[in-house]
């Protein structure tokens, strides 16, 4: 049996008395893809940021290993995303003042790991592996959305984090660029980095082993993919048996 | 019109958001309206006053003063020949040495040699040149009393009562104070001369005892028919060759005289305010282009949906109109209170102005004025809007600028730093936009500027060797032999000292009496110290200190009054009869004792006219300084024994009192701007920097670490604003000081620094200030949710 990584459980949140989250349930094992899928409104987003501590939940707990996310205190909660969380968000985040490189060593700069050397190294080894290795130099405005996207996922990857959270990392690319920026996930992936994907992309859902589907704030479905034929068009058939 | 609503919610909410900055906005915009108004309403009710008071007091249209006699048949021939003449009068004036005048009265015991000025006794004139009470009517002095100008009043806190004592050859003639007078022509402090008012029988008793140590001069004044016509008459006057060896004033240089000391206050006043508004309107810029930034998405969506580019800068612009009338309203109304302080001088020296209403309509003029300048930047700067594409807008989060942005240089990478990574994200920031950070560093350079500059003058003022620079040596002990005390006295105390086993050395400088021609050939008269001026050496501008026979140092103010300089030869005959002595003039220094015009020797006086004496003598080491000071002021009650500071104190008056204050005031504006502008733009970064902080956020960054970047910007420009302020007081507060103290005789003011004030204390207040109001303004935004800012 997997060891799970990610555990949350009766997870509550609302905004402005509207609930938006109502007992949500979700566990990711340790090396998983797990997407979420779901129309908007259905609280996926919201979801994703709750669990990994960039919103505050009104009710539930989040474990990551043997810690409880919603008892650490702010300061901790920074150390626990920065040390063991990666984020790769819908429009890309990088600081538009600081190279790519720049951006990318940014927490490994912050804590001191390693020297400034080792740092630039592997940051460069990333690139490199994104297909984008002569790029470290250029400053965010100088490269493509693809480009930006693929240098996001650099950033999220320069301490190795055990779980990465993507909410629509190909939402905002052409199909060219998503088809990259996904490729460069499911090959981190299979290298052991769990994956929390929210999307609303079936080709996207269809690398993942498992798909959970939201409606209002609850789960409705999950499909674990495992060893299906066709995962897109299985991903289709339950969007449609559950209203997606 | 569509999207009306929703715009007038984007203002409010703005509004609402920035309630700081907004509230910063109108304290700034209030402050400059205050000023404007205040000095429009000096401006205004001085010249009012001044026109009035010369309407009164029927001042004559040209003035020209002689030294010598004059041909009234001559003059009168002159005057029916010119059909420009209305009325004319030869009025005589008797000069008298300040340091001859001595006021006694309740709490007051003085000399008019200490305000600096030439003193001279007249009687009222008949038809014009009136002299007047504060009543404005026109004063008959009784015999046996004297009227004295507002300005002693004012500098010298004198009171109707006290009595008036004039010394000279002749005896002395007691007067009594029976009010002060209003004078047209020689109120202000910028007329070097004052009249006192004495009637006929009195001026020949005060003649009578000065004797030679007093100069007549004439007054020959004209009314005209036509003022404008002065300049014209003036050359006619010269071209009869009528006596003429004096200065010549007309008509307008009376009334800039009247008018110049407010207009000072009023010039310093208006220069604040275009400070003020200067940074006012930096800051409306910098608020308004942060609030386009943040409503970046909402204005794309309101131009999408058809609102008009002309309605969306109307309600922007609306909400800096409510801004700039509630400041100019709030400003208007602490003018009142601020014109009443600033008009009570007017009010004492010139009398009503008649012009109440003018003042405020100017006041309230210049309010709107500025309000519109305010709205016109408003204007200039939504020209922004024009540059927002709807689609860019939409598509993108749009808030951040177009273009790339500065390229860091390689010691501010992240991945090469080796500053920190905070630190190097804070003055990366600095780097990519330096524009930003201009107006707290100008406000952090003035600041700095206009702390050290008064802390400066005051040590400079304060500190033991400053004495040196007025015309004193340095010693422990000073006692001053004055009359009515007898001469001998003084050869008496100087016995004392030197039989006394604790003091080290002394010295005794005695001070007679001269008369000499100035360089224009009128006479003047020269006071001149003599003894040996080696034993505690005074500081010279110019040229150095006598060391032999026929060599004469005299004062900056002495020297231009003469108008000598270093190598001209003086020739000083003593009052009382005497051998003139030919003396070469080798130095000067600067003084601001005794009427600021002094001069030194070392030969023996030939002039019997001793007029005080001076000792100077310090203590063997080890000895307390205060008791053996306080032990001779107590065996010696009828002579003035004091330390150097006591003697600084006195000599230079409330100057210093007024400079101590200056000095804490200036450092409370100081710091309140820097606090209040350091706070503007913290708020204002935290809105502008929202999505940039909320990333970090998710990287991990802690709360801290984020408001450390935010230290690093604002200590860097800190510090960048002490180093540029230190450099502009060293390079420009001298001079500043030496303007400003000039009419005290510190002509050449070099300013010393307490390091410790200048350099450790004040920058370290500031730091403090900075850096609380950096951390509290900075502590909410950088609180603020993550996912509100970085979900899409």
């Amino acid at each position: 049996m997997s060891t799970a990584l990610l555990n949350a459980s009766g997870l509550h949140k609302s905004y402005a008395e509207t609930p938006v989250l109502h007992g949500v349930d979700l566990r990711v094992d340790d090396g998983e893809f797990v997407a979420v899928m779901g129309p908007s409104g259905s609280g996926k987003s919201t979801l994703l940021h709750c669990i990994a501590g960039l919103d505050e939940l009104d009710a539930g707990a989040v474990w990551l290993d043997e810690t409880d996310l919603t008892e650490l205190a702010r300061d901790q909660l920074a150390d626990a995303r920065r040390e063991r969380m990666g984020f790769v968000f819908q429009q890309p985040t990088l600081l538009r003042d600081l190279s790519l490189l720049d951006n990318i060593v940014l927490t490994s700069s912050l804590d001191g790991i390693g020297t400034s050397r080792q740092r630039r190294e592997r940051a460069e080894a990333l690139l490199s592996r994104a297909g984008i290795g002569d790029l470290g130099a250029r400053m965010p405005t100088e490269v493509s959305g693809g480009e930006l996207q693929r240098a996001g996922i650099c950033r999220a990857m320069m301490r190795s984090p055990r779980i990465l959270f993507c909410d629509e990392p190909t939402g905002a690319l052409n199909s060219t660029a998503a088809t990259a920026v996904l490729d460069l996930l499911v090959e981190l992936n299979s290298e052991g980095t769990a994956l929390l994907v929210v999307t609303h992309d079936a080709t996207v859902a269809a690398r993942a082993d498992r798909v959970v589907f939201m409606i209002d704030g609850r789960v409705a479905q999950q499909l674990w993919l495992g060893e299906t034929r066709d995962p897109v068009a299985a991903v289709a058939a339950t969007m449609r048996h559950v209203g997606v | 019109m569509p999207g009306v609503r929703e715009l007038r919610a984007l203002t409010w909410r703005s509004l609402r958001r920035n309630r700081a900055s907004a509230a910063i906005l109108v304290g700034f915009m209030a402050l400059a309206t205050m000023l404007a108004a205040s000095a429009a309403a000096l401006v205004v009710t001085a010249t009012g006053a001044s026109e009035s008071l010369m309407r009164q007091a029927r001042t004559p249209h040209f003035l020209q003063m002689h030294a010598g006699d004059v041909d009234l048949v001559r003059m009168a021939a002159f005057a029916m020949s010119n059909p420009l003449v209305e009325q004319w009068a030869v009025s005589e004036i008797l000069n008298v040495d300040g340091a001859a005048v001595r006021i006694v009265g309740d709490g007051v015991d003085t000399t008019l040699a200490e305000a600096l000025q030439d003193n001279s006794f007249v009687t009222q004139n008949a038809g014009f040149d009136l002299l007047l009470d504060t009543d404005g009517e026109v004063i008959a002095p009784t015999p046996g009393t004297v009227w004295l100008p507002l300005f002693y009043f004012a500098e010298l806190d004198l009171a109707v009562g006290n009595v008036l004592w004039v010394t000279g050859p002749g005896g002395r003639t007691q007067l009594e104070v029976a009010g002060f007078l209003r004078d047209s022509q020689m109120n202000s402090s910028y007329a070097s001369s004052k009249r006192l008012l004495v009637s006929a029988g009195d001026l020949e008793r005060v003649r009578s005892t000065v004797a030679d140590a007093g100069a007549v001069e004439h007054l020959v004044q004209f009314r005209l028919t036509d003022p404008a016509a002065a300049t014209q008459f003036e050359e006619q006057y010269r071209a009869a060759g009528l006596e003429a060896s004096g200065p010549t004033v007309t008509w307008a240089l009376f009334v800039l005289v009247n008018s110049i000391s407010e207009g000072v206050t009023a010039a310093i006043a208006i220069l604040v305010t275009v400070l003020l508004v200067g940074i006012a309107l930096l800051c409306v810029r910098f608020t308004l282009l942060t609030t386009i930034e943040q409503d970046h998405r909402q204005i794309g969506t309101l131009m999408a949906i058809g609102t008009r580019r002309r309605d969306l800068r109307r309600l922007y612009s609306r909400r800096y109109l409510a801004m700039a009338l509630a400041g100019a309203v709030v400003g208007l109304l602490g003018a009142l209170g601020l014109s009443r302080v600033l008009l009570a001088r007017v009010e004492l020296f010139l009398g009503p102005s008649g012009r109440e209403l003018p003042a405020i309509a100017l006041g309230v003029a210049l309010a709107a004025l500025l309000v519109c300048v305010v709205v016109l930047s408003v204007h200039r700067t939504l020209r922004a809007l024009e540059r927002i594409s709807p689609v860019r807008a939409l598509r993108t989060d749009g808030a951040a600028p177009a273009g790339v942005p500065r390229r860091p240089p390689r010691w501010l990478s992240v991945a090469d730093g080796a500053l920190g990574t905070n630190t190097t994200l804070g003055l990366g920031d600095l780097w990519r936009r330096p524009g930003l950070y201009v107006v707290p560093l100008v406000v952090h350079t003035l600041a700095v500027f206009v702390l050290v500059v008064p802390q400066n003058l005051y040590t400079t003022v304060t500190s033991p060797g400053f004495v040196t620079s007025m015309g004193a040596g340095v010693s422990d002990m000073l006692v001053g032999v004055r009359p009515p005390v007898e001469v001998e006295r003084a050869a008496e105390l100087a016995e004392e000292l030197a039989a006394d086993p604790r003091v080290e050395r002394h010295t005794m400088l005695v001070t007679a009496a001269y008369s000499t021609t100035t360089v224009e050939g009128t006479r003047a008269s020269l006071r001149i110290e003599s003894g040996d001026l080696g034993m505690f050496p005074i500081s010279y501008t110019r040229g150095r200190a006598p060391v032999e026979p026929g060599q004469l140092a005299v004062s900056a103010l002495q020297a231009d009054a003469l108008g000598v300089d270093l190598g001209d030869v003086v020739v000083a005959e003593p009052v009382g009869g005497g051998e003139p002595l030919e003396l070469a003039v080798v130095g000067v220094y600067q003084d601001i004792t005794n009427g600021g015009r002094t001069a030194k020797m070392v030969m023996p006086h030939t002039s019997s006219e001793v007029m005080w004496s001076t000792l100077q003598a310090d203590f063997t080491p080890g000895f307390h300084v205060g008791a053996a000071i306080s032990g001779y002021a107590a065996t010696n009650p009828d002579v003035r024994v004091s330390s150097v500071r006591d003697h600084v104190a006195a000599s230079l008056g409330g100057t210093v009192d007024a400079l101590g204050s200056a000095a804490v005031a200036a450092v409370l504006v100081g710091l309140a701007v820097a606090a209040l502008v350091t706070a503007l733009f913290m708020r204002l970064l935290v809105a502008r920097d929202a999505a940039r902080t909320a990333t970090l956020r998710a990287l991990g960054f802690r709360d801290h670490q984020i408001r450390r970047q935010s230290l690093v910007r604002s200590t860097s420009v800190l510090v960048a604003g002490v180093l540029l302020g230190t450099l502009l007081a060293h390079v420009v507060g001298g001079p500043l000081a030496g303007f400003l103290l000039a009419p005290a005789g510190l002509t050449e003011l070099t300013l010393g620094t307490n390091p410790w004030l200048a350099h450790v204390a004040s920058p370290a207040a500031l730091l403090l200030v900075v850096v609380g109001t950096t951390l509290a303004s900075t502590r909410s935004g950088v609180e603020d949710s993550i996912a509100l800012t970085t979900k899409e």
